[in-house]
């Protein structure tokens, strides 16, 4: 077919097929009803200005006490911004509307809405970070996983007890224990997959992502390889030095990247540098880092 | 209309035949589930233990009953009244992307994601494992290496 190439998105592939959805009856279908949903720390969201004085006392803390900021950055970056990134793709609440990733995940896929499917789809985005973490210094890509994965299992616990009145603590130890073992799982069979092919990628996404259903959808399951390709390929584009500052994006299912030519490339290097270490005016000592800005 | 769906089926499953093998067993490996989906409908032998028959040449409507009858087996069955020729022709393109590796050819990462500066042996380590089928253990100096260094 001409018309679906290299430059359709994964939702557009998605929809193009004529196959419509299949029940899937043995899985649960729940939406998520909480009495009380979470509330996200106003220092979290993304319009927050950090007070002047606190600021200006911060740098002074920074620079006498010579803070490594690329540890401390781990918090905030991994364990928060990344976190939400991963959290809020598939998010979904009874009765509110769907944000536009999550309507890729539950009506173009036609995915379960469940906490379970949630938990997939996080843990999905929550790989593809580490794929990249892993790249960075040891001492730094350690760090940012541990934090990204404690907040993981922190905002869990606290899900199932607020949003899925899970009461019993030791319930809610035993549900911990299985995603703890379930995300061991998904990113041992994705790393897998990442150094084979995409017939491995496309059965691990089988076994994980569409909880194994017989009547898969096969033009979803390549959508979602193009999907992860998609992301895989950016990751590897950016440098240590935005990612760990947080400026990476995933790249939307209705989205699609093209491979960059070499030039591309060289502009896109040039820019980071005048970014981050600008020839003149001085850096403030919690931008100082030494991740790297080549790779 | 050029190609009946039972022909359609039939390469589907030959495609889906040509998926590498899983380097560990699985609960359920995608690779076989799928190509027994698509073979009822092709009219080819299940190979599969569970719907294993002494007779080949039973029709589509006896496997497909002798599946919903199948108690045994799990809750779900393969539904095929979807799977026109159109429909299957679009599977089959799917099925044959991913396995020519479409996408990991037009988005190569380099080894920097495949060498991680911060753990460079990881995947070479973690398929050498797989290869063993998770099966061997790890020596006891290996063992406390990668306790120690927190390296895998």
């Amino acid at each position: 077919d001409g018309k679906l190439n290299l430059k359709t998105t994964p939702t557009e592939l998605a929809t193009s097929s004529t196959l419509p959805n299949i029940e899937k009856e043995h899985l649960p279908k729940r939406d998520i009803d909480p009495k009380r949903k979470l509330e996200v720390n106003k220092k979290e969201t993304t319009g927050y200005v950090i007070p002047k004085w606190q600021e200006a006392l911060g740098e002074a803390f920074i620079g006498v006490f010579k803070v490594d900021m690329d540890k401390i950055r781990s918090g905030s970056i991994g364990g928060s911004k990344y976190y939400y990134m991963c959290k809020d793709q598939g998010l979904q609440f009874k009765n509110e509307p769907l944000s536009d990733t999550a309507k890729f995940y539950y009506e173009t896929l036609g995915l379960n809405r469940s906490f379970s499917q949630w938990f997939q789809i996080t843990a999905l985005h929550v790989w593809l970070l580490f794929v990249r973490m892993r790249a960075m210094p040891f001492k730094y890509g350690k760090l940012y996983q541990q934090k990204l994965v404690d907040r993981l299992f922190k905002d869990i616990e606290l899900r199932l007890s607020e949003e899925m009145n899970v009461m019993s603590g030791s319930i809610r130890d035993n549900y911990l224990k299985d995603f703890d073992s379930q995300l061991r799982g998904i990113v041992m069979s994705y790393d897998e997959a990442l150094i084979s092919d995409d017939a491995t990628l496309a059965a691990a996404l089988w076994r994980n992502f569409f909880n194994g259903d017989k009547n898969v959808d096969l033009v979803h399951v390549e959508a979602m390889v193009r999907y992860i390709r998609m992301q895989l390929y950016v990751l590897d584009k950016t440098s240590d030095r935005e990612f760990g500052f947080g400026d990476f994006q995933f790249v939307k299912p209705n989205e699609v990247v093209e491979p960059l030519t070499k030039e591309n490339e060289d502009l896109l290097r040039k820019k980071v540098r005048e970014k981050y270490e600008p020839l003149e005016g001085k850096q403030l000592p919690s931008n100082r880092s030494v991740l790297s800005l080549e790779e | 209309m050029a190609t009946t769906a039972k022909e359609v089926a039939k390469r589907l499953v030959s495609v889906l035949e040509s998926f590498p093998k899983e380097r560990i067993e699985h609960f359920a490996s995608f690779k076989e589930v799928q190509a027994e989906r698509f073979a009822v409908i092709a009219g080819l032998p299940s190979k599969s233990k569970d719907l294993k028959t002494t007779k080949s040449n039973k029709s589509i409507a006896e496997i497909v009953s002798s599946t919903l009858s199948n108690k045994s087996g799990p809750k779900d069955t393969f539904k095929t009244d979807a799977l026109t020729s159109q429909v299957l022709e679009q599977q089959l393109v799917s099925a044959a992307n991913i396995s020519q590796n479409k996408y990991s050819t037009y988005y190569p990462i380099s080894s920097k994601l495949l060498k991680p500066k911060g753990n460079p042996n990881y995947y070479d380590r973690l398929v050498g494992d797989l290869e063993k089928g998770g099966k061997q253990k790890e020596g006891l100096l290996s063992g406390m290496m990668t306790v120690i260094t927190g390296k895998y």
